[in-house]
């Protein structure tokens, strides 16, 4: 039958399904493991313990850190530069984390990149609400209507009742 | 062909119809032969929880068009309202829809709030991205990209049963007391928290579409990184490939503050927080209790600031699909390929920094304006680019008008249309005048109605032969599309005169209470007659699509004769298989279309290698519609 | 892999790079993936931190989190969480070793930390409510909750797919040890990922 006596010495594009598919890149072609100096591929056991040396160091700085992220908050401050040391530690720790614990300063090109993408448009994302909530009494004068209700009562002593 | 008709097959001639009854016992045969293979695949795992992104596409698409049915068929309930209000429905459908949505058979207002919000979600949400994404996606991108499978295939079920599930629930909230989402597809608070139970089950629905749709990006991008056959570079994807990858971003990155904002909502319905509701708000005359110190504008930014990507997302599969099918039917490469994936990406990275020209009329102040004024302006460049580079790609080509060709075609000043109108809304002072008015309407209806649609269409008829091995109805499908055609312009483009008179959106009445609307309602009747007489025109369609799957011409596996890879896998590869016996190399671009030199055909497939000797001439009359390796015919 | 292997295991199709990184991209599946899905979580948290920054910055008054907040719990908390990180990285180290029993135990370690977590949540959201303090009580509270409410939910699920994988690591190991550990790398990766929203989330919420 036709279907199935195709020659292709002919170039004939039909192909049959079926059959396991082959790794364009295989291991033999490509070995991975022998270009890659990146210590969080070597699996050697030297290596292994060196790293383990490092997250036991980066754990010790976390907690130290975390220390002086309590600590700090005792210090009076004006409310911009206190925000402004708290995300400051905050983003030392964080780094640590990422680059040290999820292996970011050996990773590859292409995560960076999403990374990078994703962090501008987590700015964006701040910046639109927050700019347009901080100008609104300036553009519009009235516009807040908190500012022309009576402050609501403080929290800090139980409620009842309230809301729902 | 006719039966009568003599074809040859092999080193015989025969009647067409004995030759067409040869081939399906071959086909049955062959078919049984595999079966008895290996052990037996339950029906569930096989078809209803399959992990073969092949019949997952299918699913995807056969839901998605349920969907779009139904949706449009709200639309219709919708314009009969619009274009005689008060008048009763029908004695079947007054029935069908019941008393407490049309008494004595006249639509209610809060019915028609209703059908409002659900026609945009559903379409939205629950029609056109599962089928460009879901269907066309999941089915094409492995194939094109010659891979045996998504990367996660357990988790592209995954995100099909959590779409399903969602979808049906945004269904069922019509029969819930209250009934359905009444506030807009757009959930403004404080009217959406305030609303009836419906609006709960709006973001209940949403939150499974949302996580549905992170699953499948995160599938999507991976597939398209890690599975590429050799030798297929990146700037040798096809630009559907390249258009599914940027999707798969925008709504990876966009969903994520909608989902939380969903979850804010939700909390503001049930728990009583004030997220969205200001302080002091009064309701029906009693001031709300609530702590208050919300605001509804941050509903909107973080809505918008999905729903601006999101229809980035309704249209770039749409356009990597006209791509493909103008390539094949001109016989030529795409002009300007670079320029197309350039402006592909930079159009989805400007997505993201668009999304307050929604919010133009919110009273946010000139500099943040200007700001999204001018983001929105260089956005419109490469959509530009990428229009201008499909039309250009015209030029010289050997054009085929076939019928995916001839919705392609349609497709282009379609979009033109839709994209230019949107200039003025673009426009912060144009946009005072235009926004909320039936303009915007018009605006994006052109952009995804003849627009997405069309190529959705489009998609459907090219790529039929190679899901089912059959193909549609070349005469039915034309006047498909002329009727199609003719009656969407009738639709839309009277909306844009409109718009330009002050008619406001979501009326139930029309705007028949307003002076400023009264020279304008009157094509209310014209439009909605339109509507109907479009409804009429798909069902040929209708017909032809399922009556092909059974009964339509059997074709080979690449009838269209076309260069990408998916076309190198026999007509509808069998499930759970794998798609190649052999992973394919490829060695060439993806439209090498009439190569200078190269006589023994006028197109090279992707995976086919330098050094083959060349193709058998299988051109008959000039490169015409003949499936290629095929038959010669006796003339008689 | 041959014919017969792929023909015999009839369901499951054989997906490149599952395992083994792709050279160009040097990555394998689940590592590009689980990126991508720390890239989406981060938009999700940023628009809490996004709807934070507005209601605090539009508020009349706006109480001090550390006044109201029980501040020793959640730094204990924070002990907790960065403890658990290094538990889980080290579980990691131990399964590229081959030694499955120390991998196993800094996994169990690693689960029992997340139900540290979650129990100090439980003792200051219930000590909260008993006083009456609701998320409608006032937005502080509402964004409290929701911020940490989610984060916890984000905790639940680690554990969930840390208990997973204990349950199944024996017979996982014995058959497939490079993907058992690939898929507690991934995870891994997740839970690192989980401990960096909560610090920031901790100075936000509780200190500033």
């Amino acid at each position: 039958m036709t279907a199935t006596h195709h020659d292709h010495s002919e170039g004939n594009p039909d192909q049959h399904a079926g059959g396991p598919p082959v790794e364009p890149f295989s291991e033999e072609a490509h070995p991975t493991h022998h270009h890659d100096h990146d210590p969080a591929h070597d699996n050697s056991p030297e290596a292994v313990r060196k790293e383990v040396r490092k997250y036991i160091t980066v754990f010790v700085m976390l907690m130290i850190l975390t220390l002086v992220t309590v600590g700090i908050s005792y210090i009076e401050l004006p409310t911009w530069q206190a925000i402004a040391l708290g995300l400051l530690v905050a983003t030392i720790k964080g780094s640590l984390v990422a680059a040290f614990f999820m292996h970011l300063l050996s990773e590859r090109k292409l995560i960076y990149a999403v990374l990078v993408l994703t962090v501008f448009f987590f700015g964006m994302m701040l910046w639109g609400p927050w700019h347009q909530r901080s100008n609104a009494e300036k553009v519009w004068p009235g516009y807040d209507l908190n500012a022309s209700q009576p402050a609501p009562k403080t929290p800090t002593e139980p409620q009842s009742g309230s809301g729902h | 062909m006719p039966p009568q008709r003599q074809v040859r097959v092999g080193n015989q001639w025969m009647r067409a119809r004995d030759a067409q009854r040869a081939l399906e016992e071959a086909i049955r045969v062959s078919r049984a032969e595999e079966a008895s293979h290996g052990p037996h695949q339950s029906f569930i795992s096989k078809y209803v929880f399959s992990v073969d992104h092949k019949w997952i596409g299918i699913q995807y698409g056969v839901t998605a068009l349920t969907f779009l049915l139904l949706g449009f068929s709200m639309m219709l309930l919708m314009r009969y309202q619009l274009a005689w209000p008060g008048k009763p429905f029908p004695e079947w459908i007054a029935k069908f829809l019941g008393q407490s949505n049309a008494p004595g058979g006249v639509m209610l207002p809060e019915f028609y709030n209703q059908l409002g919000a659900m026609h945009g979600t559903v379409m939205v949400f629950l029609a056109i991205v599962p089928l460009a994404v879901g269907a066309f996606g999941n089915y094409l991108v492995p194939l094109m990209i010659g891979a045996p499978d998504m990367a996660f295939p357990k988790l592209n079920m995954m995100s099909y049963w959590l779409y399903l599930p969602g979808g049906l629930l945004m269904m069922l909230s019509f029969f819930v007391p209250g009934g359905a989402p009444n506030s807009g597809w757009t959930s403004y608070p404080p009217l959406s928290i305030i609303a009836t139970h419906g609006q709960t089950i709006w973001i209940l629905g949403m939150i499974f579409l949302i996580t549905s749709s992170l699953l499948g990006s995160v599938n999507f991008i991976v597939t398209i990184f890690q599975l590429r056959a050799k030798g297929l570079t990146f700037m040798r994807l096809p630009f559907f490939v390249w258009a599914q990858l940027v999707t798969s971003f925008l709504l990876l990155l966009a969903f994520p503050p909608l989902e939380a904002a969903a979850v804010l909502q939700l909390m503001d319905r049930v728990a009583g927080t004030s997220f969205f509701m200001p302080s002091g708000l009064v309701v029906s005359g009693a001031p709300l209790d609530r702590s208050g110190g919300g605001s509804p504008l941050l509903w909107q930014h973080l809505f918008w600031f999905l729903a601006h990507p999101e229809v980035y997302v309704l249209i770039l599969p749409g356009m990597g699909i006209i791509s493909e099918i103008i390539a094949n039917n001109t016989r030529k490469p795409l002009w300007g390929y670079r320029s197309l994936v350039g402006a592909g990406v930079f159009l989805g990275f400007m997505s993201f920094v668009v999304w307050a020209h929604h919010m133009f009329l919110t009273g946010m102040g000139t500099a943040i304006s200007a700001f999204f004024q001018t983001t929105t302006m260089i956005i419109s460049i490469p959509s530009v680019i990428i229009l201008t580079a499909l039309i250009i790609s015209l030029w010289g080509g050997s054009i085929r008008f076939t019928v995916p060709m001839l919705f392609a075609l349609a497709f282009l000043p379609m979009f033109g249309i839709g994209g230019l109108t949107g200039l003025p809304l673009g426009l912060a002072a144009a946009d005072i005048h235009l926004h909320d008015t039936y303009y915007v309407i018009a605006h994006f209806h052109y952009v995804v109605a003849p627009g997405t649609i069309f190529a959705m269409f489009a998609g459907i008829y090219y790529w039929f032969p190679k899901v089912t091995g059959r193909q549609m109805s070349e005469l039915w499908g034309k006047v498909h599309f002329w009727a199609s055609l003719i009656f969407i312009n009738g639709v839309f483009f009277p909306m844009f005169l409109q718009g330009l008179a002050g008619v406001s959106r979501r009326l139930y009445d029309g705007g028949a209470q307003y002076e400023h609307a009264k020279s304008a309602i009157h094509t209310n009747v014209f439009i909605s007659t339109c509507a109907f007489l479009l409804m009429a025109a798909q069902v040929p369609f209708i017909i032809n699509f399922f009556y092909s799957i059974f009964k339509g011409r059997r074709v080979t596996s690449n009838v269209w004769d076309a260069t990408t890879l998916e076309w190198a896998a026999t007509t509808s590869p069998p499930l759970a298989h794998g798609n190649f016996a052999v992973a394919p190399v490829v060695y060439r671009g993806p439209y090498e279309y009439s190569v200078p030199g190269y006589t023994a055909a006028d197109f090279i497939p992707q995976h086919v290698p330098d050094d083959a000797p060349p193709a058998p001439d299988t051109s008959t009359r000039g490169g015409g519609m003949l499936p290629a390796g095929a038959v010669a015919q006796k003339e008689s | 892999m041959d014919a017969h292997a792929a023909h015999a295991d009839h369901h499951e199709i054989e997906i490149p790079y599952t395992v083994h990184s792709r050279p160009d991209t040097g990555l394998y599946n689940g590592k590009l993936g689980i990126w991508l899905f720390l890239a989406s979580e981060v938009m999700l948290f940023g628009a809490l931190f996004s709807t934070l920054i507005l209601l605090r910055t539009g508020a009349p008054v706006w109480p001090e989190g550390s006044k109201i907040l029980n501040v020793p719990l959640a730094t204990l908390n924070t002990f907790n969480l960065i403890a658990s990180s290094v538990t889980v990285v080290l579980a990691w180290a131990n399964l590229r070793l081959g030694n499955l029993k120390k991998g196993k135990f800094y996994l169990a370690v690693t689960l029992f930390c997340g139900f540290v977590f979650m129990g100090i949540k439980a003792v200051e959201y219930g000590s909260k409510f008993s006083h009456g303090l609701l998320p409608s009580t006032h937005n502080f509270y509402a964004t409290y909750y929701v911020m940490t409410g989610l984060h916890g939910l984000h905790v639940v699920g680690g554990m969930v797919v840390f208990a997973y994988l204990l349950m199944t690591a024996n017979k996982w190991y014995a058959t497939k040890p490079d993907q058992f550990t690939n898929r507690v790398e991934v995870t891994g990766l997740y839970w690192h990922f989980v401990d960096l929203v909560w610090i920031f989330l901790f100075p936000i919420l509780y200190l500033l």
